[in-house]
């Protein structure tokens, strides 16, 4: 990396370690502590019980996930009874299916079942002309440049309308984006999960996350905001 | 001046992208602030995204599976072992009771010859051609042989003291075939299909009630 000393090796090191810290932990991908690694072994012990149909351990199983899945859901469809359905819907769906689950990652597995329902009620909505027409998957999106004077996007994190711009800008991306940004931005799961999860190649993944994050780069700096200083 | 890399950013801030395209990345924001201030708003978005506010659910999410109908599993279970019991038995007693009906001249001969042998040695011989069907004897009527028939089992016995009774006492052939069958070992086969059929649908309800749990 050379040295720090220079301006632009400090920013290039100063963008790698935030993201890490951001992400680090929420995969378990760059280390395991003894407890995550007990933990694991648990839910490991959890999904064999439930796979031989044992439906108390698979309750304790969903009940480690299910709010965080419907965190996930909400913030595609919006909170509320329609989410709560699709949760619980992809549980029974999951305690059907659960002999057949062949995976590592339950989480990633109920993820998967709720997040394509949620698409698809998504795009229910916009057939039936309840939601707008999302724009083109392809659609080039640009980048805008911010405007001089405003709040940097680092001190933003705790403002409550930066956090709505973000959600309506979320909300108006295609749905495949949202996921995509969102299981990664918050959930914490790599290119290759995002991939399994939502049926897509990797390649896709990575461009469905740059643009999503992009759209909600472009909508804060068209409310003033700039970016931290390059 | 390389070109911006700015598609990369994302996957490359995210560690995504393979080493030699990191090292492109690497070299191309050394040198371009543009990239860089580019790198560092997505990096603040990703943040801001990230700080999104966790929505709670109004209920609990986790369904009921193992209180509300946990005793249907074994009920499942029973039913369906029971139903394939139900099916074996019921083969085997069709095998026997078919048996038992296409055999039936030998069953009722078996029972004349048993009569036979009560009546007494000498009484051999003329079950024997009875069975054979060597001495037929044209009846009127069912009734009529039965009576011939009844009679002949009560001559047996003189004629167990004189071989020739044995021509008058030995009842005709269809007077034996008219004979009331001997009586069923076990309940009917259509009992079991009966039982396995009940046995099954039980099996099936439970199933598909707990596959809608």
């Amino acid at each position: 990396m050379g040295s720090s000393s220079s301006p632009i090796t400090t920013t290039r090191f100063r963008c790698s370690s935030a993201t890490r810290q951001l992400y680090r932990g929420k995969g378990g991908k760059d280390f395991e502590t003894p407890k995550a690694e007990g933990s694991r072994r648990a839910s490991d012990d959890r999904i064999e019980r439930a796979r031989r149909g044992d439906a108390r351990a698979f309750e304790a199983l969903l009940a480690e996930h299910a709010d965080g899945v419907y965190a996930h859901v909400a913030r595609i469809l919006g909170p509320g009874g329609e989410a709560e359905d699709v949760v619980q819907d992809a549980c029974v769906s999951a305690w059907r299916s659960i002999s057949s689950f062949q995976g590592t990652s339950f989480r990633a597995w109920l993820f998967r079942i709720a997040t394509n329902r949620a698409i698809d009620i998504v795009r229910a909505r916009r057939r039936r002309g309840e939601l707008p027409l999302e724009p083109a998957q392809d659609e080039v999106v640009t980048w805008a440049e911010p405007v001089a004077g405003g709040p940097d996007l680092d001190d933003l994190a705790a403002d409550r309308e930066a956090v709505r711009v973000v959600e309506e800008a979320l909300g108006g991306i295609p749905a495949e984006q949202r996921a995509a940004v969102l299981l990664r931005d918050v959930e914490g799961f790599d290119y290759e999960e995002i991939a399994r999860i939502t049926g897509a190649e990797v390649g896709t993944v990575k461009s469905r996350i740059h643009r999503g994050r992009l759209a909600a780069r472009n909508a804060l700096v068209a409310r003033g905001w700039r970016g931290p200083a390059g | 001046m390389q070109q911006h890399v700015r598609d990369d950013l994302s996957a490359y801030l995210d560690g995504a992208l393979a080493s030699a395209d990191r090292a492109l990345v690497d070299d191309h924001l050394a040198a371009c602030a543009a990239c860089r201030a580019a790198a560092a708003e997505l990096s603040a978005t990703a943040r801001l995204i990230a700080a999104l506010p966790r929505p709670d659910p109004s209920r609990r999410l986790v369904p009921s599976l193992e209180t509300r109908f946990a005793w249907l599993r074994p009920v499942r279970s029973l039913s369906a072992v029971l139903a394939g019991v139900f099916v074996l038995v019921f083969m085997a007693s069709a095998t026997l009771d078919t048996g038992w009906r296409m055999g039936g001249g030998r069953a009722g001969g078996s029972a004349q010859t048993t009569s036979s042998r009560e009546a007494g040695p000498a009484a051999a011989p003329q079950a024997t051609a009875l069975d054979r069907g060597a001495v037929p004897a044209p009846a009127a009527s069912p009734t009529i042989a039965l009576q011939e028939q009844g009679r002949s089992t009560a001559f047996a016995s003189p004629a167990a003291t004189g071989s020739g009774a044995r021509a008058e006492v030995a009842p005709p052939a269809d007077a034996v075939r008219a004979a009331p069958e001997p009586p069923r070992i076990g309940p009917s086969p259509w009992l079991w299909l009966g039982l396995a059929a009940v046995s099954g649908i039980l099996a099936l309800v439970a199933h598909r009630r707990l596959r809608a749990v």
